[in-house]
């Protein structure tokens, strides 16, 4: 019980660092520009992934039953997203949506896209059909989002 | 307003492709080379484009070395978020992250500024980790008993 709650406190602390990274790469951006500010997130983030990689590597050895086979290339290329997202959010951030409209509209995003690759099986992933009740918790991030964003009117 | 909202959906659909593709990655060689991986891919791209746009890499024009953090926090992330999912599991985790995310957002926030305004977003929020749990509570169902990957 004890080491859950750790987990749970490493876990929200998780999400605000996220939160603080996201503005402050969108500071970063106001200061150069959006694409400068990615190029320059992606690079650090570069040196630390490369760095944990080889820690991780020596701490654990390989990863706990890991798929075998050939890597579908595409899978290499979940970094151009990830480009873009640096991109968009020091846009939206800076502007009158803020960090929390950005964060929120953020989530309602997330959610359709992934109901979607899975309802199409996309990316292969496990095919799920959808079904109506998913349009429940997607109603409560909306309707969260809207409680948001519409103090900026 | 219209066009920066739907700047920001279009963020959303490019994290969550970029996470399924990641956790695709991640499910062959493990969450840290995936996202070593992810890192350089991003950077080389963005290399790319700033070459073919012609615009230099500059550095801040501020005195605050702060703003280069950003992007140790994405690739430490990694390792808390892989550490808590194998303890707490996805749903748990997601709920948690989004929860933590929300909040500090809120804090960062700085244009809140009278009482009923926070409590208005405190209720958005709640509203929002409310909606991320139910999300993640009826997929564990769905997918109970049957081979389920960690995205």
């Amino acid at each position: 019980m004890k080491n859950i709650n750790r987990y749970s406190i490493l876990a929200i602390i998780g999400g605000g660092l996220l939160a603080l990274m996201i503005n402050i790469n969108s500071q970063l951006a106001l200061q150069t520009s959006a694409i400068n500010a990615s190029w320059i997130a992606h690079s650090l983030g570069s040196l630390v992934a490369f760095g944990l990689y080889n820690v991780g590597k020596k701490a654990a050895g390989s990863p706990p039953s890991p798929m075998k086979g050939d890597i579908p290339k595409l899978y290499y290329l979940g970094g151009l997203p990830g480009a873009f997202t640096v991109i968009l959010a020091s846009v939206t951030v800076n502007s009158v949506i803020g960090l929390s409209g950005t964060l929120a509209l953020g989530l309602i995003g997330q959610l359709v896209c992934s109901i979607f690759c899975e309802t199409l099986g996309l990316f292969e992933l496990e095919k799920r059909t959808f079904t109506l009740i998913e349009l429940l918790p997607i109603s409560l991030v909306v309707f969260g989002s809207i409680l948001i964003i519409s103090l900026r009117y | 307003m219209t066009l920066y909202i739907l700047l920001a959906l279009l963020n959303g659909f490019c994290i969550a492709i970029s996470r399924i593709l990641n956790g695709q990655l991640a499910s062959y060689c493990g969450a840290f080379k995936a996202s070593y991986v992810n890192h350089i891919i991003g950077f080389m791209f963005l290399s790319i484009v700033m070459v073919l746009l012609l615009e230099p890499p500059q550095l801040s024009s501020g005195s605050n070395t702060l703003v280069y953090v950003g992007g140790f926090i994405g690739a430490f992330y990694v390792a808390i978020n892989s550490l808590v999912m194998s303890h707490l599991g996805s749903t748990n985790t997601m709920v948690l992250v989004i929860g933590g995310q929300m909040c500090f957002g809120l804090f960062l926030d700085s244009s809140t500024n009278s009482p009923s305004e926070l409590f208005i977003k405190v209720l958005g929020v709640i509203s929002i980790v409310i909606g991320v749990y139910l999300k993640q509570a009826i997929q564990h169902k769905r997918a109970r008993g049957v081979f389920q990957k960690n995205i």
